[in-house]
């Protein structure tokens, strides 16, 4: 998947397609955007930086799994197999990106749970497990992009091979102007994302200081 | 004359294979440790000392190390049974490292026979814990698959306790041709067992109380801050805002 950062509004619509999609617990957030508010008044600005799950070729979280319930598919995404997982946590500690989560807390949002949630609450086991964004692996299978994907409104998300040259996400870069290094988060921790980014190029010009017209000047 | 195992295998011959496997396991170690730092584990530990000052971190880490470690309180959210029996696999490990150590120590050139001595009486509770803990888990294993890491550890672990006994009782009988061959298989499958910690499940034994308590430093690092979101993800998402926000060089 590609994030295009210049197009991000931070408006949280993919945080909400992923809640409704997977029907996940309480403070469980596959995908989410995190808020920085840059720059010094009066030139101020907002960065906004889309998370999920990065599906990393080299994933941290599969390596200290002790019981070997996170596996990479052959398509590359990162998923945890729930009757595997023993609850040790180790994962959630080790993943650099914090996409994993542990539903030790309150299952629902409300004290009796909702339709919705007993559906989702149903296909999940009693014992809580390690969970992850899956990337929308059943709809991916049936040949649709992920949630979050379609839902965004400035389709700053690009969802397909990176491998194939005439996918959406390669297509993308090469009709992109400016154009731009896709980048990966936090490379340090060698993980190589599967999940990259591009640079908001809009971003330095929005907190550049605005030349303000004085008074007189240019007048008559 | 008494079938001593001393016999069997000369004690510098196994000191040496001890300090072969003990050369296998710091390389596997170090490993683990090189893919721990890199995904940024003692970067969480360095912030959440920063913020809870080095004494806070030694008091969290007793805290949570007798709190929470030595009773595997993390695993009683899931059974009953499976805390009794990660308990009872917990502690049969230490009594018999236990023994071991003490017989080293102890008795240097013929270990005990008598199964009132101390390293004895140890030893046989941590094999009978061991066994009982292994029937369990391979039970499971059986019922339900699980990866090659988890089957080696448990089958390992197993077959060292095991044989163990069937060493102590064919030498009780005076059973030299059993006696070797028992003991080289418990010798064996101590030596694999150790040798490979690292790479199979095992290592969680260290790893994942300690990823719990990097989480526990981390969650009181962000409480001191003020910050809502508990444990590790809101260091990490500080560090990733930071990350991008450099390639922008804002003020």
């Amino acid at each position: 998947m590609l994030i295009d950062l210049a197009y991000c509004i931070g408006c949280n619509a993919c945080t909400i397609a992923c809640k409704q999609e997977q029907g996940t617990p309480p403070n469980v957030l596959y995908a989410r955007v995190l808020v920085r508010e840059v720059g010094r008044y009066p030139n101020v600005g907002k960065v906004f930086l889309p998370l999920l799950c990065m599906h990393c070729e080299n994933p941290p979280c599969m390596k200290v799994c002790p019981s070997g319930a996170i596996t990479r598919t052959e398509d590359g995404i990162v998923v945890v197999n729930e009757e595997i997982c023993s609850g040790a946590q180790a994962c959630v500690t080790a993943c650099p990106y914090g996409a994993i989560f542990y539903p030790d807390g309150p299952q629902t949002y409300f004290e009796t749970p909702t339709p919705f949630e007993e559906y989702h609450m149903a296909k999940r086991r009693k014992f809580p497990s390690a969970m992850k964004c899956n990337l929308c692996i059943h709809r991916v299978r049936e040949g649709k992009e992920p949630a979050c994907v379609v839902t965004c409104p400035t389709e700053c998300r690009i969802f397909g091979d990176w491998d194939d040259p005439n996918s959406k996400i390669n297509k993308y870069l090469a009709s992109r102007s400016p154009k731009g290094e896709p980048f990966p988060l936090r490379p340090e921790a060698g993980t190589r994302p599967k999940v990259l980014y591009l640079p908001d190029i809009f971003a330095v010009r929005r907190v550049q200081p605005i030349e303000l017209v004085t008074s007189g000047e240019g007048v008559g | 004359m008494s079938l001593r195992l001393t016999d069997l295998y000369p004690v510098w011959l196994v000191d040496l294979g001890a300090v072969i496997t003990l050369l296998i396991i710091a390389l596997g170690i170090a490993y683990r440790i090189v893919q721990l730092r890199r995904a940024g584990v003692f970067t969480l530990l360095r912030l959440s000392a920063r913020q809870i000052g080095v004494s806070g971190l030694l008091v969290t880490s007793v805290k949570e190390i007798f709190s929470r470690v030595a009773l595997s309180r993390d695993v009683i959210s899931g059974s009953r049974w499976r805390w009794a029996a990660h308990y009872s696999q917990f502690a049969g490990f230490i009594l018999c490292a236990i023994a071991t150590t003490l017989v080293y120590i102890y008795y240097p050139t013929a270990e005990p026979r008598e199964f009132t001595s101390v390293p004895k009486i140890v030893g046989n509770l941590g094999g009978i814990l061991l066994i009982l803990g292994g029937i369990y888990f391979l039970r499971k294993i059986a019922n339900r698959g699980r990866g090659l890491a988890d089957v080696a550890f448990t089958s390992m672990l197993f077959t060292a306790a095991v044989t163990g006994f069937a060493t102590q009782f064919s030498r009780v009988s005076e059973e030299a041709t059993l006696t070797f061959l028992f003991y080289t298989i418990h010798l064996l499958s101590v030596a694999v067992l150790l040798a490979t910690a690292p790479l199979t499940k095992f290592f969680h034994a260290v790893q994942t109380p300690f990823l719990r308590l990097v989480e526990r430093l981390s969650t009181s690092a962000m409480m001191k801050q003020g910050a809502l979101a508990a444990g590790s993800r809101a260091l990490k998402e500080d560090i990733l805002l930071e990350s991008v926000l450099r390639k922008y060089s804002y003020e």
